[in-house]
């Protein structure tokens, strides 16, 4: 077991293969900073240039542009609120409230080191778990899928503590979003005002593009200045402080990672929620005296340090099964399957270096990324001092070109405007958008499993029979009846934190 | 006599010059669409986001129709209404022999047949460039499960719950096909899983006794002991299960048989290339051939032979006649039950 894990970094340290790494970071970097353009996505196009390369080379280099796609993503969501992929979304919530109050450098900085020490906790949590890797696959049912996701809905209340009214209100609105399209269990379709474009419900990218990105610059147009407020960066801008902070921070970035991982492990719930739990379990526990969606790092922390700890994840079952625990490990599995190794028992007995070169490369991919980017942040964040009027238009551009490209669709555009509109009105009269995406995101996996696991098991009796579903519900429970505690402990007798209500993200 | 003879002889000689004179005239159109297609632009839609298996299907062909076809193929992602929306733009698309794409008979056929909401498209009228790969079926259970063998199942009481995704998905037809096909009251069909490798997880973890997929989907997880193949969609034995029995092998008659073979040959002609309907027979002659050129380029089934997908060209013409022999006969109780849903 030593041994392989010191041969599968020996096979990524070995001359070409470093190159490879190298050359597939900067690529996979460059293309996530453009929005619409994700983790499977970049796999599609690189694969060809594959072709002509040597079996693990050509794995070192997808598998690393894969790894740090979501890396690059992180920067425009901050820098613009134009996330890169759905996965970038909750960095949006706290990341550009960050820049305008002229801390771009150090919300970079520390998404940067956040997204490093996340995916080099998945990759070794990964490592770890190879001996129990295939009982641990198949001890996550829909039950447990169902007590996961509802867990997401309870941070709604974390989310939404002072004025809970407007952010209630909120996260229904998403939840009835996320009911629009043909639902999977009878196939009926709901709210589609005879549009097909409607069949496939509202899609996470352009909805949050509209939300954030339009929202976001329509508002920078009306108020006038620039990105950052003040038109200047400010003292605490620095990525250095960003990055010291991750490390302060080391135990939330862990429990955050450790939410990655899981969701990472479970294939079919979807890479987006990963972030969006972490974000809400961020808000939960959060000290820092911003309130979360005004710019509070750990709302940038938590989501990325989950979002690259989820890749770490996503391989467990793509190697123990040879199923795909995320769109970009599909086009992956092709990949291992095209250098001729077939996932299941051989992967985990005969090849277990390879197994473990695996591992390094995604902890390594990461860190590179990380150092590559930190060179150009202090440039890029410059971008915030311009002008609203001078760069408004541009972004508004590049947001509408992300929207297009998440699935090439007109349609997709036109949910983006609408979607900005009722993102613009939110923000004018102070309804929570965080509330509304985690309502959007969770529905419909809530209704999905919920009716699964039910006919499945044929009543709600697995609330109780099932170990795994039980502790989850218990949890639940303690989640929503924690802020009393909360109250009840605290020194004043008042929630520190949340006491003026949430009308953030304005 | 003579006269007869003499007679039969022009005969001959008359309908042999007719034969030459419209081969002469093909080899001229063949060549007239062949300067027709030099530098125009093809476009190839996918009826998905990028990234899936069609996406790469369509961009692995890119540089061979090039070659072979002289003009330019430009790929383009039309994704919506779980596929609808690219296959109804294929068909739409004007006859000018400039749009192709690929699909999959399963799925298609069967919403078809139902006359499913939002469909514009009719199989039985698209030009069939070819058939890419077959993708026969399987039905599987899991490892624990009491059922050694297909008749074990047969001869089962109790409920047996298989997985499925959506109710348009081709597991949940697949599912629905080993209830009605073989008159199996306590199937019951369990909706809303994410995909097809969800369902072979489901199966796994025993949420479920068995589910209906591809075979090559499955082959991974049957290799190493997970999963319990029982009986395969296909006219013959398949290579890679040559032990696992086929559905017809169980001897089902009537409707029941039409329900099997429906199924078996949405899986037998699983994905083809088609093109607008209505296109000049010189242009879809002059399609058929480069496209069957680039199939056969070596070059080409080593790519995809590297990258795990199968190329298995049959010629358009088959897709047509099996299709043709599938709208014929329609599996009536199977539409009936898809009908509740679609």
């Amino acid at each position: 077991m030593v041994d392989a894990l010191f041969a599968g970094l020996m096979i990524v340290l070995s001359w070409p293969t470093i190159a490879y790494m190298i050359v597939g970071v900067i690529i996979g970097l460059f293309l996530g900073v453009l929005p619409g353009i994700g983790g499977p996505v970049i796999l599609a196009l690189l694969l060809p240039f594959a072709f002509t390369m040597g079996k693990v080379e050509a794995l070192t280099f997808l598998l690393s542009a894969h790894a740090v796609g979501v890396t690059g993503g992180s920067v425009t969501a901050i820098l613009f609120g134009v996330p890169g992929t759905g996965t970038n979304a909750a960095t949006v919530l706290d990341g550009y409230p960050l820049a305008r109050k002229g801390e771009a450098g150090r919300a970079i900085g520390a998404a940067l080191a956040a997204s490093a020490v996340g995916g080099v906790i998945g990759a070794f949590t990964l490592a770890a778990l190879i001996p129990v890797l295939r009982p641990l696959v198949l001890s996550f049912s829909p039950a447990e899928f169902l007590m996961l996701s509802v867990m997401g809905l309870t941070f709604l209340t974390a989310l939404s503590e002072g004025n809970s009214l407007k952010a209630a209100i909120s996260g229904l609105l998403g939840l009835l979003f996320s009911f629009v399209g043909e639902e999977t269990i009878m196939g009926t379709k709901r709210f589609t005002f005879g549009q097909m474009y409607l069949w496939d419900g509202v899609k996470l990218v352009p909805a949050v593009v509209g939300l954030f990105a339009v929202a976001e610059m329509v508002a920078l147009l009306a108020e006038g200045g620039a990105i950052a407020r003040n038109g200047s960066i400010s003292w605490r801008g620095g990525p250095v402080s960003g990055i010291l902070e991750v490390f302060k921070k080391w135990f939330l970035v862990l429990r955050c990672s450790i939410i990655g991982i899981v969701v990472g492990i479970v294939p079919g719930l979807g890479g987006d929620v990963a972030c969006f739990l972490a974000y809400g379990h961020g808000a939960q526990t959060t000290r820092e005296k911003e309130k979360f969606g005004e710019g509070n790092i750990d709302g940038v922390i938590a989501p990325e340090s989950a979002n690259n700890a989820k890749e770490g994840g996503a391989l467990v079952p793509t190697i123990g099964f040879g199923i795909p625990g995320s769109a970009g490990m599909a086009v992956l599995l092709g990949a291992l399957m095209m250098i001729g190794l077939t996932p299941g028992k051989e992967l985990l007995q005969s090849n277990l270096d390879i197994t473990f070169s695996l591992v390094w490369m995604v902890a390594l991919a990461n860190i590179l990324a990380a150092l590559f980017m930190l060179i150009v942040t202090p440039s890029l964040a410059k971008l915030t001092v311009i002008d609203g009027s001078i760069l408004a238009p541009g972004v508004l551009v590049v947001a509408f070109i992300g929207a297009y490209l998440s699935s090439e669709s007109l349609g997709d555009v036109l949910c983006a405007l609408l979607i900005g509109m009722l993102g613009y009105g939110m923000k004018r009269y102070g309804y929570s958008r965080a509330t509304f995406v985690l309502g959007l995101v969770l529905g419909k996996i809530v209704e999905q499993n919920l009716f699964l696991s039910l006919r499945i098991y044929e009543g709600p009796g697995f609330l109780i029979s099932r170990r795994i579903t039980f502790v989850l519900f218990v949890l639940c429970i303690l989640i929503l009846l924690f802020p009393l505690f909360r109250r009840r402990f605290s020194p004043d007798g008042t929630n520190k934190n949340h006491s003026e209500g949430n009308d953030n993200l304005r | 006599m003579k006269k007869i003879i003499v007679c039969i002889l022009c005969l001959c000689l008359f309908i042999s010059f007719c034969l030459f004179a419209v081969a002469a005239v093909k080899e001229g159109d063949l060549k007239e669409a062949a300067r027709f297609y030099r530098g125009k632009v093809i476009t190839s839609i996918v009826p998905t986001k990028p990234g899936g298996s069609y996406d790469i299907y369509a961009r692995l062909l890119i540089p061979f129709l090039e070659k072979y076809t002289g003009a330019k193929v430009v790929v383009k992602n039309i994704s919506g209404g779980g596929g609808t929306m690219g296959i109804n733009a294929m068909y739409r698309a004007k006859p000018d022999g400039l749009t192709i794409g690929n699909l999959m008979i399963a799925g298609t056929s069967h919403a078809q047949m139902v006359g499913a909401e939002g469909i514009d498209y009719d199989l039985l009228k698209f030009t069939y460039l070819c058939r890419l790969t077959d993708d026969p079926q399987v039905f599987v259970v899991g490892k624990n499960t009491p059922y050694r063998n297909f008749s074990d199942l047969l001869k089962a009481k109790e409920k047996i719950k298989l997985a499925s995704t959506g109710t348009s998905g081709a597991t949940y037809i697949g599912a629905l096909t080993i209830k009605l096909g073989f008159d199996l009251a306590n199937v019951d069909v369990i909706t809303g899983y994410q995909g097809g490798q969800d369902c072979n997880l489901a199966v796994m973890r025993g949420d479920v006794v068995g589910m209906v997929g591809s075979v090559s989907g499955r082959l991974r997880n049957i290799k190493d002991g997970d999963l319990r193949p029982l009986v395969v969609f296909a006219s013959k034995r398949v290579p890679d299960l040559p032990e696992v029995p086929t559905v017809f092998e169980f001897g089902a008659r009537g409707d029941k048989l039409n329900i099997l073979k429906a199924f078996t040959i949405t899986s037998d002609y699983a994905r083809v290339f088609v093109a607008t309907p209505g296109i000049p027979a010189e242009k879809v002659e002059f399609l058929r051939i480069t496209v069957q050129k680039s199939m056969q380029d070596p070059k080409l089934l080593e790519f995809a032979k590297k990258q795990g997908y199968e190329i298995n060209y049959l010629p358009g013409k088959e897709v047509e006649k099996a299709i043709k022999e599938m709208f014929a006969n329609p599996p009536k109780a199977l539409i009936a039950e898809l009908k509740k849903v679609m």
